[in-house]
């Protein structure tokens, strides 16, 4: 009866659209409290990817908490690049919110010359924090992460590493353990992080580093964490911190407004977002879909958001990536 | 223009672009990071489709040389120009004014350039057709087109 | 058995029944808008499947993504404009038949071979999911590579009569598609300091100002405008049962390469049409016609691009490892609604599972449905007056084009690619080709390279007993390639200038 439901509420909507038409040729914006007008979600990555479906998981709530529409608008191409860039041209009001992953806004600016930077944004809020993982299949040769280490002393540039594109947080990983351990990982770039489990399923490379909840789900044994602390379900592996090394890293989904955006707007929108992330069917969906809500206030995010912009300039620069 | 000249004129045309872009390789963003190349740098593979490139370019000169000389097939340049700044005009403009207010006067004009003169079914379809494609993408298909500068939504 | 009847039970329920219907209309309509494909059609309904039971909501996404497959082939027939881009082979003769007043036949053609690829892909599925599953993982980047090559070969198929200048399309293909970054360093290249070029040239708008903006400004500029002849709307047409057997071979062909190619993930529908249309080409009964209108061509290429539906669900199932776009938000659906992807996918959630493949087993079936019943109403598209007709055209294809990635930059690729099929059509450069090379460029670099980066630089490494996969399929294209050459030759023993422009 459920498929009733969506038919109603589309109708609805469409009448709401027809009485409404009076309405929309209204001048832009008028000057009511926020929200007073559809706010459109710009998603830099195509329908169907990670960020994507994380964004229509929180949109029917978060139109709720906002008490307006909210429609996700997907821009994509050049890893993230273009539709950030259109999102940090918008005008600042709120109307426009862009809904990113790491790599746009926190990795591309050190790779090459984009018409905006991280300081082009004001952040908002987290949506989710997943913990990385280094993962090896469950026949691979490498019980511990030291065993792998070792062999990858012993045999420099002959162990495959696989990522999810160059400049992604896996390739990140890699760098970050290649300087960290003092190895030399022979990285072959896949096209998103299904391939690359693919490729490691099938023995292409030897390991690959990407959210935890993938060790599970494809029967990956985890060799290393790169969370803070030791993960609840992987009590027995290390993380980066236990072998010496003060490195963090997790996928984060995070949403930011252009950066003249005035703070009430962003503190409304923050508001609501958080909310949204303590709805249980939100919860919910989270949880099927391996994301980890993760709730954070403005200046927590702003600090977070920085910290890893600094974190993977620093990585890019090391591994002579930096142009 | 005879098949010959115009084979020959398409085939240079194209041996010209692959040198051009060939030239464009050799600037060093194309040099890439020696630490993700290994050993194969961006412009490798772009070089060998490039060299594919110009070499059957060359043939396709040499081939034009040998064929029996025909007519080729005519176009109307008038006609050809004018539905095809038309529509170039139309893409700009919807950038400028919004896909419904450029569609409009749209309909109408390309109908006529066509050839079309029957001012009843014009008239309908110009009235129906844009506003009906609007409704569809920005109501069921949640695709939102261009909008004006001056009009909230459309 | 029991199983198979308490799924039976729970999809006969009215709402699942509603999403397979409603699914099956709305997906064949999206799919049949230029530029609007699966992954768009499904990600509009997704919000909405998070809210609705578990049976109709997996009915509802796998019926649009079937029917979404399907729907592009018939624009592809109609207006020359592939709806999808694994549509690009079905234009090859499916827009002639229709320019020789037979679109309905065309339809009937293009419909009956879809459900056939469909069904007999979900019927590989069901069966045999978890060991297609395997094989899949042991295609590797050389594997890809090869299997790429093969796929290749088809530039020289629809290249009839202009192989060098074919050729030197598909080579345009390959390298516009390595216009923005690079995918092993990420270096941006080909931009010529435009931004919008760092993210590079989109497939969906060189295809359709190539094949629809391009055939609306030849026709305004034909000299003696030959109208198309009017297609009867005489309804739903079933070609006869005997001219199916004449073409059997192709027909059974065509279903399994199809479901192979779909089981291996990152290959995609148009990569299966491609192989699938150069086989047909090579081994076909009536070869000699493919181009000009002949039925074998649409069920190489409309048989093997649904077969990849069935085919694309094994490593996505079995694996939990989508292998495009559109799988990953079929996917993503599924795990909202419980079903896990996964090796313990079969054991943990029988009875979805079963209910699911039923669900396949429909929608495929409800495509009959849905396109007897729109068939004359599609045809009647063809009796518009012709000037109407190609406005709405011009019309859709910019929306198709703007709506993809919601960037005005490529309504202007549009319209460029609309200004360069002109001139291809006048020079006699086949454009088929283009989209070839386009579709496959990308996968065909990265494969080359990932293969390079794995063998520390040698190329010969690739054709060693140690990857005997694709050892095979390397043979495989250079016996289709030597064909295609061979035929080209006592072509032109035949005839000394065959140089008629080709579509």
């Amino acid at each position: 009866m459920k498929i009733h439901r969506m038919l109603c509420a589309t109708r609805r909507e469409f009448a709401a659209a027809t009485l409404a038409f009076g309405a929309l040729a209204m001048p832009l914006h008028a000057q009511d409290a926020y929200p007073s007008d559809t706010v459109t979600l710009l998603i830099p990555w195509a329908a169907g990817g990670a960020t994507d479906v994380a964004a229509r998981a929180i949109q029917p709530t978060l139109a709720e908490q906002l008490g307006t529409d909210v429609i996700i608008k997907n821009v994509s191409g050049a890893a993230g690049t273009i539709g950030t860039a259109e999102a940090a041209r918008a005008r600042p009001d709120g109307y426009t919110v862009l809904v990113t992953s790491a790599g746009p806004v926190a990795v591309q600016p050190h790779l090459r010359k984009l018409p905006y930077d991280l300081d082009s944004f004001k952040p908002v809020g987290r949506v989710s924090l997943t913990p990385m993982l280094t993962m090896v299949p469950q026949d691979s040769p490498y019980n511990t992460i030291e065993e792998l280490i070792a062999a990858a002393k012993e045999n420099p540039g002959q162990i495959t590493a696989g990522s999810s594109g160059a400049g992604t947080l896996p390739h990140l990983a890699i760098l970050a353990l290649n300087k960290a351990a003092g190895i030399e990982l022979k990285h072959i770039p896949f096209q998103g992080s299904n391939a690359a489990i693919k490729e490691l399923l099938g023995g292409t490379v030897a390991l690959f580093s990407d959210q935890s909840q993938s060790a599970p789900k494809y029967e990956l044994n985890g060799l290393l964490a790169w969370s803070g602390e030791r993960l609840e379900e992987y009590p027995d592996v290390p993380t980066m911190k236990d072998l010496g090394y003060d490195i963090e890293m997790g996928n984060w989904i995070g949403v930011f407004v252009p950066l003249d955006t005035p703070e009430e707007i962003a503190t409304a929108l923050n508001e609501a977002l958080n909310n949204t992330l303590n709805d249980p069917e939100v919860l919910q969906n989270f949880a099927d879909l391996l994301l980890a809500p993760s709730p954070t206030s403005i200046e927590e995010f702003d600090a977070f958001a920085r910290a890893n912009y600094e974190f993977s300039r620093e990585m890019l620069q090391d591994a002579g990536l930096v142009q | 223009m005879k098949t010959a000249t115009r084979d020959t004129i398409f085939g240079l045309v194209m041996l010209g672009a692959s040198g051009l872009l060939w030239l464009e390789t050799t600037r060093p963003q194309y040099d890439g990071i020696p630490a993700l190349n290994y050993g194969f740098p961006p412009d490798f593979y772009p070089k060998i489709l490039l060299g594919i490139w110009a070499f059957v370019s060359v043939l396709i000169i040499v081939r034009s040389r040998m064929i029996a000389q025909a007519e080729a097939e005519g176009l109307h340049p008038g006609k050809l120009v004018v539905s095809m700044a038309v529509v170039g005009l139309y893409c700009w403009l919807v950038g400028v004014i919004g896909f419904l207010l450029a569609t409009i006067p749209f309909t109408g004009l390309f109908m006529a350039v066509l050839g079309y003169r029957r001012p009843v079914v014009m008239l309908a379809v110009t009235a129906l057709f844009p506003v009906g494609v609007w409704w569809l993408m920005s109501g069921p298909l949640q695709i939102f087109l261009p909008e004006s500068p001056w009009f909230n939504s459309f | 058995m029991e199983n198979i009847l308490s799924a039976a039970q729970q999809l006969m329920s009215p709402a699942a029944l509603a999403a397979i219907v409603l699914g099956t209309v709305y997906g064949t309509i999206v799919g049949a808008l230029p530029g609007l494909g699966s992954v768009i059609a499904i990600t509009i309904v997704l919000p909405f499947t998070y809210s609705m039971d578990a049976i109709p909501s997996i009915a509802l996404v796998l019926a649009i993504y079937c029917s979404s497959v399907y729907g592009g082939s018939l624009s592809a027939i109609l207006i020359n404009t592939p709806g999808t881009p694994q549509s690009a082979a079905t234009l090859l003769d499916g827009y002639p038949m229709t320019r020789k007043g037979r679109a309905a036949e065309a339809i009937g053609w293009a419909t009956i071979s879809s459900v056939i690829g469909g069904l007999f892909s979900v019927a590989v599925l069901i069966i045999a999911a978890p060991q297609l599953a395997r094989v899949a993982l042991r295609f590797g980047p050389i594997e890809t590579f090869a299997l790429i090559c093969m796929a290749l070969t088809c530039i020289a198929g629809v290249s009839r009569g202009s192989i060098l200048k074919g050729l030197l399309a598909g080579i345009l293909g390959l390298f516009l598609a390595t216009v923005g970054a690079d995918p092993m360093t990420g270096a941006i290249r080909f931009d010529f300091g435009v931004f919008n070029l760092s993210a590079g040239v989109s497939l969906i708008p060189v295809l359709v100002g190539l094949f629809a903006l391009a055939e609306v400004f030849c026709r305004a500029a034909e000299r003696a405008g030959t109208p198309i002849p009017k297609t009867e709307s005489s309804g739903f047409v079933v070609p006869p049962f005997r001219e199916w057997w004449l073409r059997k071979r192709t027909l059974i062909k065509s279903a399994a390469i199809g479901t192979f190619v779909g089981i291996l993930p990152g290959t995609g529908a148009s990569t299966a049409s491609f192989i699938a249309y150069s086989e047909a080409k090579r081994s076909g009964r009536f070869r000699d016609k493919f181009g000009t209108g002949e039925p074998e061509g649409l069920i190489a290429s409309e048989t093997s691009n649904n077969a990849v539906t069935g085919g694309a669900l094994v490593p996505t199932l079995a694996l939990g490892i989508p292998g495009d776009p559109v799988t990953a938000v079929v996917m993503s659906t599924l795990i909202i609604q419980g079903i896990q992807p996964g090796v313990r996918l079969f054991a943990d959630n029988a009875d979805l599972m079963n209910a699911a493949f039923l669900a396949l087993i429909l929608c495929n079936l409800m495509l009959l449905v849905v396109a007897a019943a729109g068939s004359r109403l599609l045809t009647r598209v063809l009796s518009m007056p012709e000037p109407v007709l190609f406005t709405m055209v011009v019309v859709l294809s910019l929306v198709g084009s703007y709506g993809v990635n919601g960037n005005m930059f490529d309504v202007l690729v549009t319209f460029i690619a609309g200004i360069a099929g002109v001139a291809f059509r006048y020079i006699g450069v086949p454009v088929a080709p283009i989209v070839i090379g386009l579709v496959l460029g990308p996968i065909f670099e990265e494969s080359l390279r990932q293969s390079l980066i794995l063998t520390d630089g040698s190329f010969g490494a690739f054709f060693t007993l140690s990857h005997p996969i694709a050892l095979g399929l390397f043979a495989l294209a250079a016996l289709l390639m030597a064909f295609a050459i061979a035929t080209e030759i006592r072509g032109m023993q035949r005839k000394p200038a065959p140089d008629a422009p080709e579509i």
